[in-house]
C-alpha cells in the first residue's frame, strides 16, 4: 500500500470512557423519564442520544478521506538517523479538527486541518541494517467532535520503504588503480597538477597533502587539493577485499564513497554484478544501492 | 487589432516557414512583457527567429554571441579611463537596447550568464556601484543548444525560472521544408523587410494584456495546476508562485491574441508547455530513473480536470 | 500549502487541563442549567453559589487552594444537614434536585482534569432534566434546548477547542441536535411507554394543583370564579354548541346539611340508560389541565362511558385517580334526552329537606306551590319570584345567617350561581320535586387561532336538576333568571357591568353586546394571548400528553394490532436505521460550488454521451466543442452556441440571467442523434 486514504474499511470506532459515563448518565435519565411518565425527559434524554449518534457521523467524517503516505526520504547509512516525512492530505472542503497521529515509535501527536491542507510530519529513527528499511506503521485517531466516541484508522504499514547503505568501514588504501584506456597499473598516489583548494581533512587522506600550515594556525587538519592532469579510474573488486561479507561490504562502501567524493571516475565488481565505470553522480548511488541490497 | 496581430504573422511567417504555433507563443512572450527561450539544435532557424521577431517590432536591437570566454563586461559594458578629462567614462554594452538576441547563452561560462539573467530580472545594470537602467521595453530572447550538446553550460533551474517562456522549433514539415530549399536566402528576405510595429503600439498592447478577464473559475483552474503539480508527487518541484503568475500572464496575452477579453483554460493549456516546461520535472523512481518518454507539462495538464 | 511546523499537541487526552475560558464556559453553561431551578430553591443556595465562584475565581488567580479531602467531606456533610433541615427529607423530588445541585457546585470546585469537566457537563444537562419534572411548558423546553447546544458547544471546547471558533462550535452543536431530532422523534413515539411509573412517584410531586372543591357552601367557588386559570380545552368534532347549551357537568351535589352541599356516597350500581336520538351526539376532546381531583368534566348530558373513566353519582364522570397529569379524553355527549335514574334511594335522597331551616321559607314555598298548581308552574313561579323580587347577581354577596336558604331568598337576595342554585334546589325539594345541584363549569371561550374552546377557573358555575315525572331530570339554571348575560357572555361581562355602575339582568341585549365590544389593541392582544394558548394547546396534545394509548392508537394505525416490545424495537431499529443512513448520506456528501452553468453543461456533456462522444476530464471546453464538430460536422452549431454561452458564463463574467436562459434553452433543445 503506497498511499492509505480513510474511508469505512480501515476506520474503527469506540466510546471513549467518557463515553461511557455519559451512557450511565442516558441511562439514569431514562429511569427518570420512565418514572415520571415525563415527556419532555423522555424527549431530552432520546435527543441527547440522537445527537451521540450523529456525533458519530461527525466523529467518522473527521477522518473520512484524510490520506496518509511516505514522502521521498533519503538513503543513509547503517547506523544513522534516517529521517523521513510523513505527509498527511487533507483532499476534502473540511476543516479537520483534533486528529492525532501515532507513529510507532515515535511519540504521538494532535493537529488540526484546514480545508485542502497537506501536512508533512517530519521525523527522524536511527537505523542500524543495511537494506531496505521499513518505516514505522501509522495510525491516526480522533475524538472529534465531543470527545465520547474515539475513532481510530487500522495501523497501517505504508509499504514505503528507505533505503539504508552499508555502515562503511574504516579507510583502508585504494586498490590498485588503472588508467582509464591502457589498464596499465599507475601509482597509487593522487595527481597534483593544480592546486585548487583546501577541504576539510578527511580520513586516510595522504599525509604529503596535509597543509601544516594551516594546522600550525590552529584550524585543524585541511588537505590541499589539485585537480587537472588525467582522470584516474578505479575498479572496485569484491575479490580485492577481505574477511567476512559484511566487512567486504563495508570496505566498498568506504571506497565507493571516497571515490565520488574526490571525483574519481569508478567502477565496482560484485560476485554477478558489474557497474561500469563511471564518474557521473548517479554513479555512486548506484553502487551503494548494490552494496546495501548484496 | 486583430488584423494588426495578423500582419505581425504574415510577416514571421514570411521568415520562418510552418512555425505558426511557435510564432504565437514568440507573441504572446512580448505581449506577456516575458523573456523567451528558444532551445534546439543548430540550424533550425533559432538566431532567424529571434532575429525576425527583433525586426517586426522594430526597436532598437543588438546581438550577443555568447562564447565560453566570454566575460560580464563583455555584456554590460566596461568603465574606460579618460586620460582627456581624467576620469572613468561607461562604455554601455550591448544589453542596452530593446530587444537584446543572446545567442548560444549556454556556450558561456556561468559567469557572463548570470551576468545578462541579472540584468533580465532587474532591467538594470551595476557597474562600480552605478545603476544604469536598461531601455523600455525591454526582451532577451535567448537561444540556446539542447544541453545534451558537448561544450555546454547548463542554465542552472533558478536561471531558467527567469524565462518566461521556454520554446523549441523542431524540424519543418515536408512542405515547409520544401518552400525552404526552392526560395532564396530568409536572411536576405528578412534585410530587405520593414518593421511594422511601433513601439507605442507595443506598450498599449502590454496594457491591453492586464486587463484581460479572469474569473473565478478560471482561476481556480489554474490554482489546481498549481496543487496538482506540488501534491501528485509525480513531479519533482511543484509550480513557483512566480510561474503561476506567468502563466496567467502568458494565458491573458494568448487571449488578447485570439482577440477575447476573458481566459479560457484552453489558453492556458496552449501555454502552458512552454511557460512552465522549462521548471517542471518528473520525479525519479527508485533507482534514480526519470521516465523520459512522458512531458511533465503534458502530463500536469492530463491529470488536471478542467 | 505543505505546512512543516505545525503546532503540535501533547496527546493523553485524559490528562488534558482545559484552560481558563473551558471554566468560564463551564460556569456560564452551568448558570444557564440551574437557572429555571432557582425559584425553588432554598434562599441560602445564592450563598452557596457566590461562595463557589469566588472561590473557584480564586483558585483561578492562585489565590485559594483547591479544598482537600476533609474539606470536601466536611463540605457535603453540611450540605446533606442544611437540605435535610430544610426539606425534611433527603428522598423525593424536591430534595433530590437541590442535593444534585448542590453536588454539582461541590464539583465545580474541584475542577482539574478533562473527566472533571466532563463530569460537570453531564451533570447539568441532568439538572436540566429535572427541570420538565416541574413544568413542561414549551418556552422552557426551548430554552433548555438551547442550553442543551451550549453544553455541546462546552464539550467541544473541551476537546478541541482552542483551535476552533466559539461561534462554529456553536453552529455545530446546533445542527448536530437538529440531526439528532428525527432520531430523537422516532424514539419518542416508538419507544415502548409504561403506563405510571417504575418505582411509584415521591408524594411531593404534585403540589400546587387547583380543581373544583367536592363540595359546596356557598362562598367557596366564589375564590375559583375569580380565577383566569385554564381548566379544560375542548377540541370538537361536531358542531359547537351554542353558549347558552354550554353546561359541563362535574359533580352532582344532593346532600344538603346545613348550608353545606355534598356529593352522596356512591354505590358503584348499573347507571340507567339514556334515551337520546342519535343524530344529536356532540363529539369532542377534553384536554383537562391537572387538578389532583378526580372530577372528569363533560357536556351535559354525557352518553357513554369511556373504558378509563367510571360514573359518579348522577351520570357525572370521574378518573380512577387524582388528574396529575393533563387528561386528554375523547367523549360524546347530547343536549336532548330523556334521563330517567329514580330509585327509591336516590327519591329520597333528592327530597331530603331535613335540615332546612326556617318557618318563613317553608311557608313561602308552600304558599307559592299552591297557587302555581302543577310542578312545571312551579318551577317557572319560582324563576318568576327571582326575577321580579330585586335579587341580584353579585361577586360580592353578604353573609348569610344560620338559616342561608331563607336569609337569601327573604332578607340578602344578593350572590351568584351557588347561592341561586342552592336556594332553588331547596325551593324544590320543599315543595316536593325531587332536585339536586350539579357543579361544573358553564360557557367558555372559542379559540378562533386554534380552532378550541378553553374553558377557565372563572366559568366554573352551579345549576339545579329537578325531577318532572314525564321529561325525568331536567336542567333549570336559577342564575339565567337573574343575569342572562353570565349566561350568555361570560363572567367578564358580569364584571364589567359591575365596574360600569350597572346591575346585572338591567341592560338589553345590543348594549351588553356594544359594551363588551373591545378596542383594537386589547383585540389584539386577545388574539397574540389566544395564538399563544393555541401554540401551547397543541404542545401539550401532541408533544406533553403523548402516552402509552396514542402510541398504541398509532402503531394500530401503521398496521401493528398487538404491538409487542419485540416488534416496537425492530421496527425502531430499522427506521433509525433509516433515518441515520440519510443523514450520512447529508454529511458525507462532497458539496459543490453551485454554478447553474455547470449543472446546465453537465447535462449537454451527458446528452453527448449517450451518442458515444465522451468529455475527456483535462479537456475544455472549447477543446471538446472543436472535437466534437470533427466527429460530427452536423452538429456544429447547436454545440457551438452552447459552448460558447458556457464559456461567457463562465470565463467571461457574462453571468446575467439572459445569459443563464439562453444556455437552459440551448441545452434543453440539444437532441443529438447517434450517427448511423
Amino acid at each position: 500500500m503506497q498511499e492509505q486514504c480513510l474511508s469505512r474499511d480501515n476506520l474503527y470506532m469506540l466510546p471513549t470512557r467518557h463515553g461511557f459515563i455519559f451512557s450511565l448518565v442516558l441511562l439514569a435519565m431514562l429511569l427518570v423519564a420512565v418514572n415520571y411518565s415525563n415527556s419532555l425527559a423522555y424527549m431530552m434524554t432520546f435527543t441527547l442520544f440522537s445527537t451521540v449518534l450523529v456525533s458519530m457521523l461527525y466523529t467518522h467524517r473527521n477522518l473520512h478521506g484524510l490520506c496518509l503516505t511516505y514522502g521521498e526520504s533519503k538513503p543513509v547509512f547503517a547506523g544513522e538517523l534516517l529521517s523521513y516525512s510523513l505527509v498527511l492530505k487533507n483532499g476534502t472542503q473540511r476543516d479537520r479538527f483534533d486528529i492525532g497521529i501515532d507513529i510507532k515509535g515515535d511519540k504521538s501527536r494532535r493537529c488540526d486541518f484546514s480545508a485542502h491542507e497537506t501536512l508533512k510530519i517530519e521525523c527522524t529513527t536511527r537505523v542500524q541494517h543495511r537494506g531496505w528499511h521499513t518505516l514505522p506503521a501509522v495510525q491516526v485517531n480522533t475524538r472529534f467532535p465531543i470527545g465520547l466516541l474515539f475513532s481510530w484508522s487500522k495501523p497501517a504499514q505504508l509499504e514505503k520503504k528507505s533505503l539504508v547503505y552499508p555502515k562503511p568501514s574504516s579507510w583502508q588504501d585504494f586498490p590498485v588503480r588503472y588508467s582509464e584506456n591502457s589498464m596499465t597499473q599507475i601509482q597509487s598516489r593522487r595527481n597534483n597538477d593544480d592546486f585548487s583548494g583546501l577541504r576539510q581533512y578527511r580520513k586516510g587522506d595522504s599525509p604529503q597533502r596535509i597543509d601544516w600550515k594551516t594546522y600550525a594556525r590552529g584550524k585543524g587538519l585541511h588537505s590541499k587539493e589539485f585537480t587537472g592532469g588525467e582522470m584516474p579510474l578505479m575498479v572496485f573488486r569484491w575479490n580485492d577485499t577481505a574477511g567476512e561479507k559484511e566487512q567486504r561490504i563495508s570496505l566498498l562502501t568506504r571506497w565507493v564513497i571516497e571515490a565520488a567524493a574526490q571525483g574519481i571516475r569508478f567502477g565496482m565488481e560484485l560476485p554477478g554484478k558489474k557497474v561500469l565505470p563511471s564518474n557521473n553522480e548517479k554513479q555512486a548511488s548506484k553502487c551503494l544501492t548494490l552494496l546495501a541490497l548484496m | 487589432m486583430n488584423t494588426r496581430f495578423n500582419e505581425i504573422r504574415d510577416f514571421l511567417n514570411q521568415i520562418v516557414l510552418g512555425k505558426e504555433k511557435q510564432i504565437e507563443l514568440c507573441l504572446c512572450c512580448i505581449l506577456a512583457k516575458g523573456h523567451l527561450l528558444i532551445e534546439d539544435l543548430p540550424g533550425m532557424g533559432k538566431t532567424l527567429l529571434a532575429h525576425a521577431l527583433a525586426k517586426v517590432l522594430g526597436l532598437e536591437f543588438s546581438r550577443i554571441q555568447f562564447t565560453s570566454d566570454m566575460l560580464p563586461a563583455d555584456i554590460t559594458g566596461v568603465s574606460v579611463f579618460e586620460a582627456s578629462n581624467n576620469s572613468f567614462h561607461f562604455h554601455k554594452g550591448p544589453i542596452f537596447s530593446s530587444v537584446v538576441l543572446a545567442d548560444e547563452i549556454n556556450r558561456a561560462s556561468p559567469k557572463a550568464q548570470s551576468a545578462l539573467l541579472e540584468a533580465m530580472e532587474e532591467r538594470q545594470v551595476s557597474v562600480d556601484g552605478k545603476t544604469y537602467p536598461l531601455p523600455f521595453p525591454f526582451f532577451v530572447i535567448a537561444t540556446q543548444n539542447p544541453l545534451e550538446q558537448t561544450g555546454t553550460f547548463p542554465l542552472p533551474e533558478s536561471q531558467l525560472d527567469r524565462f518566461f517562456m521556454r520554446i523549441s522549433i523542431g524540424y519543418p514539415d515536408r512542405e515547409a521544408e520544401r518552400k525552404l530549399l526552392e526560395n532564396e536566402e530568409r536572411r536576405l528576405v528578412l534585410e530587405k523587410m520593414a518593421s511594422i510595429v511601433t513601439e507605442k503600439e507595443i506598450v498599449a498592447w502590454q496594457q491591453e494584456v492586464k486587463r484581460i478577464k479572469t474569473e473565478p473559475a478560471l482561476l481556480d483552474y489554474v490554482q489546481d495546476l498549481i496543487q496538482q503539480s506540488r501534491d501528485s508527487g509525480e513531479f519533482g518541484n511543484g509550480i513557483s508562485p512566480r510561474a503561476g503568475l506567468d502563466l496567467i500572464n502568458a494565458g491573458r496575452a494568448w487571449a488578447l491574441l485570439n482577440d477575447r477579453k476573458y481566459v479560457i483554460p484552453e489558453d492556458i493549456q496552449a501555454v502552458l508547455p512552454s511557460a512552465i516546461g522549462h521548471r517542471l520535472t518528473m520525479i525519479q523512481d527508485q533507482d534514480g530513473q526519470v521516465n523520459i518518454g512522458v512531458n511533465p507539462a503534458q502530463r500536469l495538464l492530463e491529470i488536471t480536470p478542467v | 500549502m505543505v505546512s512543516l511546523f505545525k503546532r503540535f499537541h501533547i496527546s493523553n487526552a485524559e490528562e488534558l487541563q482545559p484552560d481558563r475560558q473551558a471554566l468560564y464556559a463551564l460556569m456560564l453553561a452551568l448558570c444557564l442549567a440551574i437557572s429555571p431551578h432557582l425559584m425553588r430553591l432554598p434562599v441560602w443556595f445564592a450563598a452557596l453559589a457566590f461562595i463557589v465562584f469566588l472561590w473557584r475565581y480564586l483558585i483561578i488567580n492562585r489565590k485559594a487552594h483547591q479544598p482537600g479531602p476533609v474539606l470536601r467531606f466536611l463540605g457535603v456533610i453540611t450540605l446533606i444537614y442544611m437540605l435535610h433541615k430544610h426539606y425534611g427529607t433527603l428522598l423525593g423530588r424536591d430534595a433530590g434536585v437541590a442535593m444534585l445541585i448542590a453536588l454539582t457546585m461541590l464539583k465545580f470546585l474541584e475542577l482539574k482534569t478533562l473527566r472533571d469537566y466532563m463530569l460537570v457537563v453531564f451533570l447539568c444537562m441532568f439538572i436540566i432534566l429535572t427541570s420538565f419534572l416541574y413544568s413542561q411548558a414549551l418556552w422552557l423546553g426551548i430554552y433548555l434546548f438551547a442550553v442543551v447546544i451550549v453544553l455541546f458547544s462546552v464539550m467541544m471546547y473541551l476537546n478541541h477547542g482552542s483551535r476552533d471558533h466559539l461561534l462554529a462550535m456553536l453552529k455545530r452543536s446546533a445542527s448536530m441536535l437538529m440531526l439528532g431530532l428525527p432520531v430523537a422523534a422516532l424514539l419518542f413515539v416508538l419507544f415502548p411507554r409504561l403506563q405510571g411509573g417504575l418505582f411509584g412517584l415521591p408524594g411531593d410531586s404534585h403540589s400546587g394543583l387547583t380543581g373544583m372543591s367536592d363540595t359546596m357552601k356557598p362562598g367557596t367557588i366564589n375564590e375559583l370564579n375569580l380565577s383566569e386559570k385554564v381548566a379544560f380545552r375542548v377540541d370538537f368534532s361536531s358542531p359547537v354548541p351554542v353558549a347558552n347549551q354550554r353546561y359541563w357537568r362535574g359533580l352532582v351535589l344532593e346532600e344538603y346539611d346545613h348550608g353545606l352541599w355534598k356529593e352522596r356516597r356512591f354505590k358503584k350500581t348499573a347507571v340507567s340508560e339514556l334515551k337520546y336520538s342519535l343524530k344529536d351526539v356532540v363529539e369532542y376532546t377534553v384536554l383537562q389541565e391537572a387538578s389532583n381531583k378526580k372530577w372528569v368534566f363533560a357536556l351535559d348530558m354525557p352518553v357513554l362511558k369511556p373504558d378509563n373513566l367510571e360514573w359518579g353519582p348522577g351520570r357525572s364522570l370521574r378518573a380512577a385517580r387524582g388528574l396529575r397529569e393533563r387528561l386528554q379524553q375523547s367523549l360524546k355527549s347530547v343536549s336532548q334526552y330523556y334521563y330517567e335514574d329514580i330509585s327509591d334511594d336516590t327519591l329520597a335522597k333528592n327530597l331530603d329537606v331535613s335540615s332546612v331551616s326556617g318557618e318563613r321559607v317553608i311557608s313561602l314555598a308552600g304558599e307559592l306551590y299552591r297557587q302555581s298548581g302543577s310542578d312545571k308552574n312551579y318551577i317557572s313561579t319560582i324563576l318568576a319570584y327571582y326575577r321580579n323580587n330585586a335579587f341580584f347577581y353579585s361577586l360580592q354577596p353578604p353573609m348569610l345567617d344560620e338559616h342561608p336558604v331563607e336569609d337569601f331568598m327573604l332578607n340578602t337576595r344578593k350572590g351568584y350561581c351557588e347561592h341561586y342554585a342552592s336556594s332553588f334546589t331547596m325551593m324544590m325539594r320543599l315543595a316536593g320535586i325531587p332536585a339536586r345541584v350539579i357543579v361544573g363549569y358553564q360557557g367558555g371561550e372559542w379559540n378562533e387561532q386554534g380552532d378550541y374552546m378553553i374553558v377557565r377557573q372563572s366559568d366554573a358555575h352551579a345549576w339545579s336538576e329537578v325531577w318532572l315525572d314525564e321529561e325525568g331530570w331536567v336542567r333549570v339554571d336559577p342564575t339565567a333568571a337573574v343575569a342572562p348575560e353570565r349566561i350568555e357572555y361570560g363572567l367578564d361581562a358580569i364584571r364589567q357591568l359591575v365596574a360600569e355602575g350597572k346591575e346585572p339582568g338591567s341592560l338589553s341585549d345590543e348594549k351588553i353586546k356594544i359594551m363588551l365590544q373591545m378596542s383594537l389593541l386589547a383585540n389584539t392582544l386577545k388574539g397574540v394571548t389566544m395564538f399563544w394558548d393555541g401554540v401551547n394547546t397543541r404542545w401539550y396534545k401532541w408533544v406533553i400528553g403523548f402516552g402509552k394509548e396514542n402510541q398504541s392508537f398509532l402503531l394500530k394505525w401503521l398496521g401493528f394490532q398487538q404491538a409487542n416490545w419485540r416488534d416496537m424495537v425492530i421496527l425502531l431499529v430499522i427506521l433509525m436505521s433509516i433515518v441515520v443512513s440519510l443523514q450520512a448520506l447529508l454529511l458525507f456528501h462532497r458539496r459543490k460550488i453551485f454554478d447553474p452553468a455547470i449543472v446546465q453543461y453537465q447535462k449537454f456533456c451527458n446528452r453527448l454521451q449517450g451518442i458515444g462522444i465522451v468529455k475527456f476530464k483535462h479537456e475544455g471546453p472549447r477543446a471538446f466543442a472543436d472535437r466534437i464538430i470533427k466527429l460530427r460536422p452536423d452538429l456544429k452549431t447547436p454545440v457551438s452556441l452552447v459552448t460558447n454561452t458556457f464559456i461567457e458564463l463562465r470565463y467571461a463574467g457574462n453571468t446575467g440571467t439572459f445569459q443563464q436562459r439562453k444556455l437552459a434553452q440551448a441545452v434543453r433543445s440539444f437532441h443529438p442523434k447517434r450517427n448511423r
